[in-house]
């Protein structure tokens, strides 16, 4: 890295050969910024331009221009300047690049909802420590590939910032994924089905899956069809209900599985309620998942009971009979 | 004491057979010759100059090029004798010792008188 006074001489040199072509310029100017340096080191003062210009030329055996143009010679100056401050910042990006490309597969990648290093970091399993190697390498191998980079025509040199630019977008159309997921109580309630020693097929009820305070929503962004039960309490307010983004389940009973269909059934009551003209409406149901899927379906397969409660005084409850869901 | 601009003057003349003879010792870039041209005597040598001597003996094919990269900068162009620069350097060379001997005793008998 030559000093800013070395780039800026450079500039003006090259800027007062601008007369010659391209590559005459090129030719004359190839290793001027180290010849420079390395006679400014030995104490030697730098070179008045124009004087310098004059010299290369006569020698190089070229006609030497009549006078220099001063404001050219201006805007080299600052040209040059900010030349040199955008490539004292180049470490910079090397490193910033290699953590922002690390961090944004981390977060593409990621299946995990809180925001935090689990999140960010590559990782292999649970293991964070892959995902700082990963980074401390990625650092490495970006600074070597940034001392490279100069060799480099510069339409190369734009790809690595090309990369982030698509990473940051792939990761921002992540985050809208991912959180439109998070709304969906068949993503949370993801039940892998395993196997126990003799071979029986199991399901992992402990950690079950936590519904108390998920939205009733199924991939369509729509509340869940198994809320079907409301039809027998009143269409009209069965749909308003199931229509409103504030229905939320408000308790849920502990998992049972049923075995006795042959099949396996997770049973799962759950309370879902929403305020609605000060009225509460409180709905019991029973979801229930197949084996066949390893994933807790929502298709209502099985009995559903519906108690309606009204919060205002005086009203009595009213409990529906047990009712099929035409799911 | 030869003022500069005297040096300067007469420099110019033989500044080809100066920057060939140190590079027919040893290759070197730009900022090597200029140093070695100053260490040999010539010390009022402007660098440009040798810079653009150095472009046309090349263009004249009296030198060829090659890059060699530094760790603590720009890489360096270094150069190095051709044969016909060889031969280049043998004429003039023989030319500067006729030229310098005829201008010394030139000299010495003026200072006889």
């Amino acid at each position: 890295m030559v000093s800013p006074e070395i780039a800026i001489f450079a500039e003006r040199v090259r800027r007062a050969l601008g007369h010659l072509s391209v590559e005459q310029v090129a030719d004359l100017t190839d290793g001027l910024e180290a010849n420079v340096a390395a006679s400014v080191a030995d104490g030697t003062p730098l070179p008045d331009v124009e004087t310098y210009v004059s010299e290369l030329l006569s020698a190089a055996g070229l006609a030497v221009p009549a006078s220099v143009d001063v404001n050219k010679l201006k805007i080299a100056e600052r040209v040059a300047a900010v030349k040199h401050a955008l490539r004292g910042l180049l470490p910079m990006w090397w490193l910033v690049r290699a953590a922002a490309a690390t961090l944004l597969i981390g977060v593409i990648t990621s299946a995990d909802p809180a925001w935090g290093a689990g999140r960010v970091m590559v990782r292999v399993g649970d293991n964070l420590l892959f995902g700082w190697v990963v980074l401390i390498a990625a650092i490495v191998g970006s600074v070597w590939a940034g001392r490279m980079e100069k060799r480099l025509p510069a339409i190369l040199r734009v790809i690595p910032g090309l990369v982030i630019v698509a990473l940051s977008l792939s990761a921002v159309g992540n985050e809208f994924d991912f959180a439109a997921m998070m709304d969906r109580p068949q993503r949370l309630a993801c039940v892998e089905l395993g196997f126990d020693s003799m071979g029986r097929r199991r399901f992992p009820t402990d950690p079950f899956p936590e519904f108390v305070g998920m939205s009733l929503y199924d991939a369509d962004q729509a509340i869940a069809t198994w809320g079907q039960g409301w039809a027998t309490l009143s269409l009209t307010r069965g749909m308003e209900l199931a229509m409103s983004p504030r229905a939320k389940i408000v308790r849920a009973q502990p998992a049972y599985i049923d075995m006795s269909g042959g099949c396996p059934t997770v049973n799962i009551q759950v309370e879902i309620a929403e305020v609605d003209d000060g009225f509460e409406f409180t709905t019991t149901t029973t979801i229930a998942s197949t084996t066949t899927s390893v994933q807790l379906s929502v298709v209502p397969e099985t009995t559903t009971s519906v108690v309606v409660q009204s919060t205002v005084p005086g009203s009595p409850s009213t409990v529906l009979p047990p009712t099929t869901a035409q799911g | 004491m030869a003022t500069p601009t005297d040096s300067t003057q007469l420099l110019k003349g033989v500044l080809d057979l100066a920057v060939l003879a140190v590079l027919a010792t040893e290759d070197g870039y730009g900022y090597d010759v200029v140093r070695r041209l100053r260490d040999g005597g010539l010390t009022e040598v402007a660098e440009a100059s040798v810079y653009g001597t150095l472009r046309r003996l090349f263009a004249d094919g009296c030198l060829s090029s090659y890059v060699v990269p530094s760790d603590e900068g720009p890489h360096r162009k270094y150069y190095a004798l051709t044969p016909v620069g060889r031969t280049h350097l043998a004429n003039q060379a023989a030319v500067w010792r006729d030229f310098s001997e005829a201008v010394t005793s030139l000299i010495e008998s003026t200072g006889k008188d």
